[in-house]
């Protein structure tokens, strides 16, 4: 017997809780996955991943296979991955450069722009059933790029992509995306693959999770303070007045601490020609950003943190992957860049000291929920003492639960919306 | 706690039979949970690395899924040992195979490559893991010491479910 109906959100998502059936409802993993993943922009790819003509890459909008391809003309397409004849797949690789994508099936051929381009035997259909320029592979309804970031959404009727990332478009501007790293930050030391046997949200609210750190990854401040002289991811002190948390609507939620002077000064020291031609280039404050601890979560699937990114993709209401990757810089010095390697070993590998901690977390919660009898999830922290922003969001302490109330709010914004429309 | 590398400019050739016999021990220790033991087996500048690709993988250039250098194995085993490391309570319970041994020798000692198969078992799962290691070794007195240990995962470019324990 269910002891509530899923039917009524409001009862599901209340200002300072969340019922735990929505991290194990099937059929409310089915309407996210409609609702959410298919109404909203999702991030798909970064444009260095598909930086030539012809290069592409192949990922999910939700459960749903899609091609980020690159033209010969250098216009970016999303497509289904999905042949309009029976359905196959026609790419099954994850990254390469192809001029066309050919079903495994029976043979149908499309261009990396989709244009269906050949059919094999093609006399056994009558003109009215092959009219080939309505054939092509099925195009994301909407595709755009902000500062080198790929969203794509299924649903035509989103708001364009700059409104929509909003309040967060200036956390990405002024840490991540700035025009000092804009044009030669890329992906190319590769990827780890994270899977945990739990819900997907448990990993975007995390990722944004400034309590959680002292305890659950303990041993990690220990081993910092016992070698401070070794290469460290850069997770700020747990000092409440270096920084904040926000939650910005669209469900774009952060979490943001600034370093101390010492620690600017010592990476100056640390790579001075480079910092002076950045700090020459672009003023004082960008060393203060670019070592701070900014974990940006742009809704619902891509998260920036500490200048790594990271998407998490649903498998089902139990499964989930995250891919993490280390953001390189073109133009830093070599020995830079390695750190940010060792330091993103250390604490986000799938063999590191925090990321599989975080994971085992996430599955305990998921442990802890079949415990029905009571069903709440507190996301009360700091709730009474939240400053509202101009433009809708809320500015919390950098510990309180600002960023899991914010994501809450847009997720049941979304799938009333969905059951609306 | 440190170890000596006792690494002598001395060349001595390592025969398949002994190189098994070394691999078996640092298997014994891994599967046996003598972390400290297995940390003696160490070099001081010894690296302990685990791919994240299958081609061409270079740390300097490419994220690994471990990239130890002899301070981070120690504090690996710190974390394992006293921690608390939570993906490890309870710890996993592991049994490993190694076969395919091959030596072949080099300028500073000798390469030791090997399969391997890791039976993990946690929290009522069992998993397993596969690959090849590589191990250069360096003379060490009457033995040898690893400098540089290299395990190469078929599932490294894979989703992967906590690799918390030692591969």
């Amino acid at each position: 017997m269910r002891t509530t109906s899923y039917e009524d959100l409001d009862h599901l998502v209340q200002p300072d809780r969340v019922h735990g059936s929505v991290y194990t409802d099937p059929a409310l993993f089915a309407e996210e996955m409609h609702s959410i993943f298919g109404r909203t922009w999702v991030y798909v790819a970064h444009e260095s991943e598909i930086a030539q003509p012809g290069d592409y890459r192949s990922t999910t909008i939700g459960r749903q296979p899609v091609i980020v391809t690159r033209d010969a003309d250098g216009r970016i397409h999303v497509l289904l991955n999905r042949c309009r004849h029976r359905a196959s797949v026609v790419c099954r690789e994850r990254s390469g450069n192809a001029t066309f994508f050919r079903c495994p099936f029976h043979g149908w051929t499309y261009r990396n722009s989709g244009e269906l381009l050949g059919v094999p035997m093609n006399r056994r259909y009558s003109p009215e059933h092959l009219d080939k320029s309505a054939l092509g592979l099925t195009p994301a309804a909407r595709v755009d790029s902000y500062r080198g970031l790929i969203f794509a959404s299924l649903n035509p009727d989103v708001p364009d992509l700059a409104e929509h990332l909003g309040g967060a478009r200036h956390y990405l501007d002024r840490v991540f995306l700035h025009p000092a790293f804009e044009k030669t930050l890329n992906l190319s030391a590769g990827r780890n693959v994270h899977e945990y046997p739990a819900n997907w949200k448990h990993a975007i609210e995390g990722g944004v999770d400034g309590y959680h750190a002292i305890t659950l990854h303990e041993t990690w401040f220990k081993i910092r303070d016992q070698s401070p002289d070794r290469p460290h991811a850069r997770l700020g002190s747990r000092d409440e007045t270096i920084g904040y948390s926000e939650a910005h609507p669209g469900g774009h939620v952060l979490l943001a601490r600034w370093p101390s002077e010492g620690d600017v000064e010592e990476f100056r020291k640390a790579y001075p020609e480079y910092t002076s031609r950045l700090e020459s280039e672009h003023g004082s404050e960008l060393l203060r950003d670019f070592l701070g601890q900014f974990n940006v979560l742009i809704f619902p699937n891509l998260h920036i943190t500490l200048q790594n990114l990271r998407v998490i993709t649903p498998i089902s209401p139990t499964r989930t992957q995250i891919t993490m990757s280390p953001m390189l810089i073109g133009d830093a010095p070599d020995d830079l860049n390695a750190a940010r390697l060792r330091e993103f070993e250390e604490a986000f590998a799938t063999g590191s000291f925090i990321a599989p901690d975080d994971s085992e977390a996430f599955v305990c919660v998921q442990e802890g929920v079949a415990a029905e009898v009571d069903p709440w999830l507190l996301l009360s922290r700091g709730l009474h003492d939240e400053e509202r922003l101009p433009g809708g969001g809320y500015r919390g302490k950098p510990s309180d639960e600002t960023p899991q109330r914010g994501l809450f709010r847009e997720w049941k914004r979304l799938l009333q919306e969905g059951r609306a429309a | 706690m440190t170890g000596t590398t006792g690494a002598t400019s001395e060349t001595r050739t390592l025969s398949r039979s002994d190189a098994e016999d070394f691999l078996y021990h640092e298997a014994e220790l891994l599967d046996g949970n003598q972390l400290d033991r297995w940390l003696e087996l160490f070099t001081d500048d010894a690296v302990y690395w685990v791919p994240a690709r299958h081609d061409e993988a270079d740390p300097q250039r490419h994220v690994s899924l471990i990239y130890d250098d002899r301070g981070r194995i120690e504090e690996r085993i710190w974390r394992l040992s006293v921690g608390p490391a939570h993906a490890q309570i309870p710890p996993s319970v592991t049994r490993r195979l190694i076969t395919n041994v091959r030596v072949s020798d080099a300028e500073y000692g000798a390469v030791v490559r090997s399969n391997f198969a890791i039976f993990e078992v946690r929290k009522g799962t069992q998993r397993s893991f596969a690959g090849e290691y590589e191990h250069r070794l360096v003379p060490h007195g009457p033995g040898w010491r690893i400098r540089r240990r290299t395990a190469r995962l078929v599932n490294c470019e894979a989703p992967i479910v906590n690799l918390t324990f030692l591969v």
